[in-house]
């Protein structure tokens, strides 16, 4: 990855602009699953402790405190759960980098291998001139093993247990013991660049896909 | 049109979050599995001290470490007084079966859950009575006392056999010991018919009645001996997609070379090395091209045989062992019955006739080349250059159990078994692999062998009661368009009955429905988790807890008793089936009394069980204590002892040592009789019989030979219907069609055809495939929208009431395209053979 400027999503017309949150607010509240959960690595963390047995009947729950309120200059509003990740607009390949029709990248950090592949034929969401240019993860959704693409067939193969994705058919699972579809990168091109823009799914090994990216 | 896709988050159990043990309900394999549940509304955090799995999510979580939490994992449901739980079932890393692994089945047993707000919310909630041209919501005491009513008045007046019933008998979901237990003492010992079909089959009989006779109880091996097996033989049975954790998890690693250390373990001083697989199926599966990618062509033996063939494939294979002095001479001489040996050799081995031409014969009849099958004898048990025997796991499913003669089908494999010896050793045995889970305790069934064949009795006009529970005979019966005609037909004349007495009470309507029986009617209940296309003609529909929703214990395909603990309400006030058999044995017991009749109160005696564990430990007691222990016996064991087993259990049957229970890994160690009265085992004399002439007959008049079966992503009605990722990718079923077909016929993939014969009319959509040979169709099968059983043959196996699903024969009509399909699936093969 050459070193891009890391832009925020813009805003958009027809995005409703209520429940928005900057990035650094976002980060100080921590996780959309609402946890006090610290996202930067820092020293490693404290080893695993054994699960707590389950009670035999479930005890009054005492509600996790609520995060400190944070003190900034712009308005700040609680994002809905329903709300989007704030996703990075990265640029990932260009038109030139598919002349054979497939090209790694990683997208929305380093740890997240995607295949970047132009089609041949049209498909729903397809980008580029014609528009036929779509990105997948590369990891199985099973249970997280790199797979291999092969061009010749359009299919994605996890060596592990053997899923298999159909990349023309937005990478549906053809057959295999995976329960998702290949999570899908959402595309935008600008002249001959190609950037990523979002997510559709969840990418394996994640608690959400943006667990690792530093914002 | 994008294909579905969860959420881009996830919710994470907090460590306080509820742990559950259980198994999943699907399919034999039996994988374990621990169901967290937590409070809508509260999360656990990325840290692993602040999440109940202990794991680092500020970290990529690393490929096969069973780490993560996939979306299809997870669910948030409603209990009954309305609170909201987030719930994740998560495969167990300790369970010795799928070690952390989980297939398309397992890995979405969240999205399978009852939820109001969700596609689940379909699930039957209430009970129902037809009432006025509709089936109605209604309480239990309403709708129990008028089914009561209807059996009691039924049995005084035309007999017991007059009740017919179609019920489950398998363990997981949908079954289990507690539940059949319940069952069998409601119809055998209570009302005592003769009259009664499992859920997959039109009688009441063993799908291995063969291996049985023969002294081999079917379950008589261990999933480790697949991992210790020089070779393994996969016959008639897909196991990557069928049985999956139990082929990658054990067989895999075989025929990859990984368990060699393992065998050098359980078999020392024996040459061992990396294992070979022998799959024997009309299909070139996704098993087969699997197992090539992962081990090597060398290692694998495909035996394509023409589907139907595979008595004169057993027979050529054993005649090769026998004639290479490859077969185990002190294993036939001391463990077999001497006088069923020489039948063996005349009838299934045909001594009389030279190898050459029994081979040329088995050559015409099967399709493959002598040279095929003098390999596979060689694998099976060919003396290894240490001199030592190899060893060989037998393994068949549906493809013999369902094949052209159950009976032969399976005693040519035991036979085969017998003669090389592979019984009571690490690697080996000869079983079935399984389809759901077992769970069978019962009474005695009071019928004769063969049992009457049901689906005939019904459409001639036999019976009064239809009592149906935890299966759909309108979708998946053999020649179901049969099934439908009869069940509309009749239900019809009980149906109005009931509209021309609709103001009156339940005694009324019972005397009518009663009339209307006996000028042919038939009264129809249903009791199920889902209302299916057999429940819409019913006149009471009982609505029944699923799996979660009551504990229940079962066995999986190597014995393995594991306690499935409930963690959720069942919808509305649904029960489970002992409590709704238990409710309708106490009303129709209470009429007997206020008759005065004593004989039927005291059957119905003995049903008022509070709870499951009562059911467990009744159904127990009935196993008898010695030596021929039945497969399934686990007296001694109760709940708590399950508890603290946790995902492991024990392996039936046990045996009480010193007052502590004990398990058995496999069968016949150390000469333990076989399960005969000699305790030695039996041969079959297993000729090659032909094709039946029902199912010629359609061989005969249409061009393609028609078989069926399921695939990874397919498990049939039961929730997959209700489940986003799997409705979306099967909302039609489809037909596998050989390359060389498709071209003559002018098929697409994705082209809508309709299929036929003179059973029934279905239609499917087209994948084109190297799976099926020219001249074969395969289909998916028990798909509520269009079903390949209406295509199927009447036939049944004489000797044991046994469809042969897997046998028809079709002409086939393209139709034309449907655009939704086209944008939202894929065409391409699910055996992942490139079509050339």
């Amino acid at each position: 990855m050459t070193d891009q400027e890391v832009r925020l999503p813009e805003e958009e017309t027809d995005r409703p602009t209520k429940g928005r949150l900057d990035r650094r607010s976002f980060l100080k509240l921590g996780s959309v699953s609402g946890a006090a959960a610290i996202l930067a690595a820092c020293a490693a963390p404290p080893p695993a402790p054994t699960a707590v047995p389950p009670t035999s009947a479930p005890q009054a729950q005492v509600p996790t405190p609520a995060p400190s309120p944070v003190v900034v200059t712009e308005k700040v509003e609680v994002p809905l759960i329903s709300e989007v990740l704030p996703y990075p607009r990265l640029k990932i390949a260009t038109l030139n980098d598919l002349k054979n029709g497939v090209f790694g990248a990683t997208y929305p950090d380093q740890l997240s291998p995607i295949q970047v592949l132009k089609l041949g034929k049209k498909v729903p969401g397809g980008v580029g001139p014609d528009e036929d240019i779509v990105a997948y993860s590369g990891l199985c959704t099973h249970m997280g093993c790199p797979m291999n693409y092969d061009p010749a067939t359009k299919i994605f193969v996890c060596p592990c247990h053997y899923s298999h994705f159909d990349a023309e058919a937005d990478a549906i699972l053809i057959s295999g013991p995976a329960t998702q579809n290949l999570p899908r990168i959402i595309l935008e091109v600008e002249g001959q660049d190609i950037y990523a823009v979002g997510v559709q799914g969840l990418i394996y090994g994640r608690p959400h896909n943006l667990s690792l990216t530093e914002l | 049109m994008p294909v579905y896709r969860p959420a881009d988050r996830l919710v994470l159990p907090p460590v306080d979050a509820e742990k559950y043990q259980t198994v999943c309900h699907y399919c034999i394999v039996g994988c374990g599995y621990h169901v967290y549940k937590w409070p809508e509304g509260r999360s656990g955090g990325l840290l692993p001290d602040q999440n109940a799995l202990g794991v680092d999510f500020t970290k990529q979580v690393a490929p096969l470490s069973g780490d993560w939490i996939a979306p299809a994992h997870h669910s948030i449901i409603t209990e009954r007084d309305g609170r909201r739980y987030h719930i994740a079932i998560v495969p167990d890393k300790e369970c010795v079966v799928n070690k952390g692994q989980h297939s398309a089945r397992g890995g979405s047993l969240g999205s399978s859950l009852y939820r109001p707000d969700g596609p689940t919310h379909v699930r039957l909630t209430h009970p129902l009575v037809y009432r006025a041209t509709e089936q109605v919501p209604t309480t239990w005491d309403d709708a129990i006392d008028l089914a009561a009513r209807v059996i009691y008045g039924s049995i005084q007046r035309d007999g017991n056999n007059s009740i017919f019933m179609k019920i489950f008998d398998h363990g997981g979901g949908g079954g289990g010991f507690e539940n059949n237990w319940a069952v069998g003492k409601f119809f055998f010992n209570a009302v005592q018919t003769i009259n009664c079909s499992i859920h997959n089959r039109p009688a009441y009989n063993s799908e291995v009645h063969a291996s049985r006779d023969m002294g081999v109880p079917e379950l008589n091996y261990a999933y480790v001996d697949a991992e210790l097996a020089d070779t393994i033989v996969l016959w008639g049975a897909n196991s990557y997609e069928s049985h999956t954790n139990f082929y990658l998890v054990h067989m895999l690693p075989n025929i990859q070379g990984t368990t060699v250390n393992a065998k050098k373990d359980a078999r020392p001083g024996e040459q061992v090395g990396p294992g070979r697989i022998i799959i024997i199926d009309p299909r070139r599966t996704a098993t087969v091209v699997v197992s090539e990618q992962a081990a090597g062509k060398d290692r694998v033996l495909h035996l394509q045989l023409n589907p139907g063939t595979d008595i004169a494939l057993a027979n050529a294979i054993a005649r090769v062992v026998y004639e290479r002095q490859w077969h185990d001479k002190d294993f036939v001489a001391n463990r077999v019955e001497a006088e069923t040996v020489q039948p063996f050799l005349d009838q299934s081995l045909q001594i009389s006739k030279s190898l050459d031409e029994v081979l040329a014969e088995a050559e015409k009849i099967t399709g493959l080349s002598r040279t095929q099958i003098e390999q596979a004898a060689s694998w099976i048990a060919e003396t290894k250059s240490d001199g030592t025997r190899p060893r060989a796991i037998f393994l068949y499913e549906k493809g013999v159990i369902w094949g052209l003669k159950n009976y032969e089908n399976i005693g040519s494999i035991v036979n085969l078994t017998l003669l090389t010896g592979n019984f009571g050793k690490p690697g080996t045995g000869c079983g079935r692999l399984g389809g759901h889970q077992e769970g069978y305790v019962r009474p005695g069934y009071p019928g004769p062998r063969p049992a009457p064949y049901v689906d005939d009795l019904l459409s001639q006009g036999q019976g009064n009661v239809f009592y149906v529970v935890g299966c759909n005979p309108a979708v998946t019966t053999l020649n179901a368009q049969r099934m439908r005609e009869t069940l509309q037909t009749r239900g019809k004349l009980v149906r109005d009955a009931l509209d021309a007495n609709f103001a009156a009470d339940n005694a009324t309507k019972a005397r009518a429905i009663l009339d209307a029986v006996k000028q042919g009617g038939l009264f129809i209940i249903v009791q199920d988790i889902y209302p299916t296309e057999t429940a819409k003609h019913a006149h009471v529909v009982f609505p029944a807890a699923a799996w979660g929703e009551s504990p229940i214990t079962s066995i999986n395909g190597e014995r393995r008793l594991r306690l499935y603990e409930k963690f959720m309400d069942p919808p509305g006030i649904a029960e489970p089936d002992w409590k709704i058999l238990g409710m309708l044995a106490q009303r129709i017991k209470a009429l007997a009394q206020a008759d005065g009749n004593a004989d039927i109160a005291q059957r119905f005696s003995g049903f008022e069980w509070k709870t499951a564990e009562e059911v467990f430990l009744e159904g127990g007691q009935s196993f008898a204590d010695g030596v021929k222990a039945s497969t399934e016996r686990y007296k001694g064991v109760d709940y708590a002892f399950l508890k603290a087993a946790g995902n492991n259990g024990i392996q039936t049957p046990v045996t009480i040592v010193n007052g502590k229970p004990q398990g058995r890994v496999r069968f016949f160690e150390n000469g333990e009789p076989f399960y005969t009265e000699s305790g030695k085992a039996k041969m079959l004399p297993t000729p090659w019989p032909g094709f039946p002439a029902i199912v010629q007959e359609q061989i005969n008049k249409y061009p393609y030979f028609l078989t069926n079966g399921r695939n990874n992503n397919w498990q049939t009605l039961y929730n997959d219907m209700n489940m986003p990722f799997f409705a979306e990718r099967t909302p039609l079923p489809y037909i596998e069609i050989s390359p060389e077909d498709a071209k003559k016929e002018g098929l697409q993939p994705g082209d809508i055809v309709r299929l036929f014969n003179d059973y029934g009319e279905t239609m499917a959509y087209t994948v084109v495939s190297t799976s099926v040979k020219p001249g074969v169709i395969f289909m998916l099968f028990a798909h509520p929208r269009a079903t390949t059983n209406s295509l199927t043959t009447p036939y049944v196996d004489p000797a044991v009431i046994i469809p042969y699903y897997k046998g028809s024969a079709i002409g086939l009509q393209r139709i034309g395209r449907l655009a939704d399909l086209d944008a939202r699936l894929t065409y391409k093969p699910t055996n992942f053979d490139k079509v050339v």
